[in-house]
């Protein structure tokens, strides 16, 4: 049976993509989920696979074209007959109880057509994972608000995950967020295989300079050979002086020659621009002391394993998340429908990668996930997300952003919002100062926190307020080990 | 045109037959002989019938332990293979109302594949087509290079389940299920009985402690054991066979009523693949990818004939997903590890999945524990205490890798440990299972909080082993 391959929709944005290489020629022999071609989008790139066993037939387009999503790319003559259509459950509509906004759903279940891995019937959930699309992110990231189609937020399912003992157990073990993975057990429930691939894949290819997250770098620390987009002023937007994505680098421009950004960064750059033009921003900057945030951390990471030692960043994005549990203001979206009530205290962290792209992977319920879990847990985003092997799940429904640049030795700087979440605290880099404390000057390791508020949201007051909550739990804190507010919602 | 043809009826074509249709496919099997197969006709469900018979000789035997004493006994072992042909005629009889019910053809023919949606029946001497052929058509026993089979003297299990008459003296050659389940049977009526195998164990396959506690317990009924014993060569004489053997002891003559080839299996490929010897491998076996397909588009092949585990419930499971893949509904391939086994000897001896041997090559940290049924309740208050159940666990996370039991009934304990196995229940969710008390069960419960550190029903330090 020779049935069309076609350009998978992985995101409900997205209306192309680039055939960016052909992995199978005519009469290659493929096995289901083989990866027939990689596609790039405005953010990943991606492997398309084989939704049957087959031989390929012809190639439609060549390498390097602009596809539209649904056209057909390639033929693929199956020996076994492709179930039907009618067949396919849209991702997360049987029993999976995973919990993915109904939006998301209607874009994977378009692209079940493309990656169908086993049989219907039994794994709703798992088609279309790695072809979603991550959302955009950064320090003033992507936010995909397209005024006809809110993002997906609030309201998710927080039913049961199934899964088995087994996975559950493995999970733990890994720091594996299971509402982050497709089953594919029976009923989409969650197996051992499931984990065990969501674990090992990105591990083999972590490069050992690359363990520490350089967000999560401490002053102390020496410098991360990461290149964030900006060493440079507060304009945290991506420059452009990174090469396109994956490319070696780049042949010095000539004067006024045309330059070709990345699709990553003009994805970052469309979507920044429509926010500081859309958004009515207003920025609110706090000092903090973080001499016992910082004494904390080193007594924390002296007894913690490797792969759970706690950074700086991830001290500040706990105490953001329950600041935001504290602070209904925040726990609102500004969609295209006016302001939502959020799911969660999602909370995203913007993360640079080597291209000068930017990815924000989000810790979900970061409010309610003890520190050290969630050390590990963001420690693993991070590197899936250098990887560029983070899923379209792990970057979906934050409603708020932390952004840091305190590595690259930035005082302070003010980020943009990713619409349609209510903030983005940007983070500069903890320095010693000295401070006038009772007639004495004293030295005090400090950081500027800037916050960028959404004025439709929040206004002055109660952006000083948020902020004041974020430095009392930073500056006691011992509250982050123990403070746990149910979410304002 | 049909949708399917299944060329055998046996556990893996019969069933798959059922499953295509339920899937709305119209089937038609070919079967040479009686549906049901090797497995029905002339193996699991007639020796099983002559192994009720053994135990319940034997139990009448040792009465005298339970104070009931009762004088002279005599058993009829052909009364015994009666038995067995008749709970085989009524399974059969089920079977076949089973395919009538579901609307599936049944014609009565030997076949011979010619092409990729075609056979040929031998018989009626015409070809058939369908969408889809399945090869089904299972094993036979297979016997020693250059020894024929002499009814009455040098037979095999297809043989020995109708011989009516009983040895006085049997050499089993081939330790594995069928040689220990014969070995169980002729011993219990009287015979004199000798397992001679070229492994260094009984059902070598098995967990080392599981061979082990089976050797011990035939030896206790004084069923002679040669292992790392080779046959030289067999003699057939008109009243004995003169068998020459070779083992630690250098070399022997051996002088029985009865030999019995239990050595294991060879497909029936020869018949069906005649003109398709393509399809075969270097044994005969029909070669095949994971999901039961052969080189030959649209032509499937499983069970005895595909391999590689040749087991009833191994063909069935097959032949269910061969089908469901064929209607478009691929299961993953099957795990051939965790499959269960079980030789219903006396004692019985059941297992699925690693041995403890093979789990700690895997390097990985793994947890072991063995309860004796010496400590449970039910298996003292039945009188017979003999054997044990050992699970080997994974030891970070609980996963059960494999399970081993040897004793009364162990075969019925199975399910639990494959149910945990498939729905990835780890040695928590088996403590956490409250088990009915007294029974047999409890012991594979103990055998789980062993493997975790803490058994009820044990003395502190014999729990300690690890």
């Amino acid at each position: 049976v020779a049935s069309d391959v076609i350009m998978p929709k992985m995101g409900y944005d997205m209306t192309s993509g680039v055939l960016a290489r052909w992995l199978k020629h005519p009469g290659d022999k493929v096995r289901r989920g083989e990866p027939i071609a990689e596609v790039e989008t405005d953010k990943v790139t991606i492997e398309i696979e084989a939704f049957g066993d087959g031989t390929i037939g012809k190639l439609l387009v060549n390498e390097g074209d602009r596809v539209p999503v649904g056209a057909p790319i390639a033929t693929l003559e199956t020996t076994i007959v492709p179930t039907h259509a009618t067949d396919l459950r849209p991702v997360g509509a049987g029993e999976g109880g995973e919990a993915i906004p109904t939006k998301e759903r209607a874009g994977a279940a378009e692209a079940t057509v493309v990656s169908h891995r086993t049989g219907p019937a039994t794994t709703p959930g798992r088609e279309g994972r790695e072809l979603a699309r991550p959302q955009a992110g950064g320090p003033m990231p992507a936010g995909m608000s397209e005024p006809e189609e809110p993002p997906p937020s609030g309201g998710e399912d927080r039913g049961r995950i199934k899964a088995s003992p087994l996975a559950r157990k493995l999970a733990a073990t890994h720091g594996v967020d299971l509402a982050t993975i497709s089953g594919t057990g029976p009923s989409g429930r969650i197996i051992k295989a499931d984990i065990e691939s969501q674990v090992q894949q990105p591990e083999g290819r972590v490069e050992p300079e690359r363990r520490q997250p350089p967000t999560a770098a401490a002053p102390t620390a020496p410098p991360q050979p990461a290149p964030a987009p900006a060493a440079a002023p507060p304009r945290p937007a991506p420059t452009p002086t990174a090469g396109p994505q994956r490319a070696p680098a780049a042949q010095p421009a000539t004067a006024g020659e045309r330059i070709e950004l990345s699709r990553a960064m003009q994805a970052v750059g469309r979507i920044m621009a429509a926010s500081k033009q859309s958004v009515p921003h207003f920025y609110v900057t706090l000092p903090i002391a973080m001499d016992d945030a910082l004494a904390l951390r080193a007594e924390l990471n002296a007894v913690l394993p490797d792969d759970a030692k706690v950074g700086v960043v991830d001290l500040i994005v706990k105490a953001t998340a329950l600041a935001l549990a504290d602070t209904p203001a925040f726990c609102r979206l500004y969609t295209a429908d006016g302001p939502i009530q959020a799911g969660g205290i999602h909370v995203a962290v913007a993360v640079a990668l080597p291209d000068g792209a930017i990815v924000s992977p989000v810790l979900r319920d970061a409010d309610r996930m003890p520190l050290t879990a969630m050390a590990k847990r963001s420690r693993r985003l991070f590197r899936d997300a250098r990887d560029g092997r983070l899923s379209v799940d792990a970057m979906q429904d934050a409603i708020f952003t932390v952004s840091s640049l305190g590595s690259v030795g930035v005082e302070s700087f003010a980020a943009i919002i990713t619409p349609p979440q209510s903030g983005v605290l940007a983070v500069g880099s903890i320095t010693p100062e000295p401070v006038v404390r009772d007639g004495d000057i004293d030295v005090e390791q400090r950081m500027r926190l800037t916050l960028s508020a959404d004025h439709r949201l929040v206004g002055g007051v109660g952006a000083a307020d948020f902020l004041h909550k974020v430095r009392d739990r930073l500056e006691a804190p011992y509250r982050l080990l123990i403070d746990t507010e149910a979410p304002a919602a | 045109m049909k949708d399917l043809i299944i060329v055998g009826a046996g556990p893996g074509g019969y069933v798959a037959a059922i499953r295509a249709a339920q899937l709305g496919m119209s089937v038609t099997v070919v079967e040479r002989d009686e549906v049901g197969g090797v497995c029905l006709n002339w193996g699991c469900i007639p020796s099983k019938a002559l192994l009720r018979n053994a135990e319940v000789l034997e139990l009448i035997h040792g009465a005298n332990q339970f104070g009931i004493q009762t004088g002279a006994v005599t058993a009829d072992f052909g009364a015994a293979v009666d038995r067995s042909r008749e709970v085989v005629k009524r399974l059969t009889s089920g079977v076949q109302s089973l395919l009538k019910s579901n609307g599936i053809e049944v014609i009565r023919d030997t076949a011979v594949l010619t092409g990729p949606q075609e056979i040929h029946l031998n018989g009626h001497n015409e070809h058939l087509s369908a969408q889809n052929i399945l090869l089904a058509v299972g094993a036979r026993p297979r016997s020693l290079p250059d020894v024929p089979i002499v009814p009455g003297r040098i037979v095999t299990s297809r043989e020995a389940l109708e011989e009516r008459d009983l040895p006085a003296s049997v050499l089993i050659i081939g330790g594995g299920p069928i040689g220990c389940e014969f070995a169980t049977i002729w011993r219990a009526y009287g015979c004199d009985v000798t397992i001679v195998d070229v492994a260094p164990h009984l059902l070598p396959a098995e967990d080392p402690s599981c061979s082990e506690a089976l050797e011990r317990a035939f030896r206790q009924r004084e069923i002679g054991i040669r292992t790392a014993t080779s046959i030289q060569r067999l003699h057939p004489k008109t009243d004995h066979v003169r068998v020459e053997v070779n083992g630690p002891q250098g070399d022997e003559t051996l002088r029985v009523a009865r030999v019995l080839i239990a050595i294991g299996s060879q497909p029936n490929s020869d018949r069906v693949a005649a003109d398709a010897h393509h399809l075969l491998d270097r044994r005969g076996f029909v070669q095949t990818d994971s999901l039961h397909r052969t080189e030959m588009p649209g032509v499937w092949a499983i069970g005895d004939v595909a391999g590689p585990l040749l087991l009833a419930h191994v063909a069935s499971e097959q032949g269910v997903r061969a089908v469901e893949t064929m209607a478009g509904h691929p299961a993953p391939p099957l795990d051939y590890v965790m499959m269960p086994r079980a030789t219903y000897s006396h004692p019985e001896v059941a297992s699925l999945g690693l041995t403890e041997p093979q789990a700690r090559e895997t390097g990985r940290p793994i947890a072991v524990g063995a309860f004796p049924f010496q400590a449970n309740g039910r298996a003292l208050a039945l009188g017979d205490t003999s054997g044990f159940v050992k699970i080997v666990a994974d030891g970070d996370t609980g996963e059960l890798l494999g399970a081993h039991m040897i004793g009364h009934g162990v075969s019925e304990l199975l399910g639990e440990p494959l149910l945990a196995v498939t729905s990835e229940s780890t040695l928590d969710e088996v403590e956490r299972t409250v088990h009915p008390h007294p029974t047999l069960t409890e012991a594979f419960k103990e055998a789980a909080l062993m493997a975790l550190g803490r058994p009820i029903h044990l003395p502190v330090r014999q729990a300690s082993r690890r």
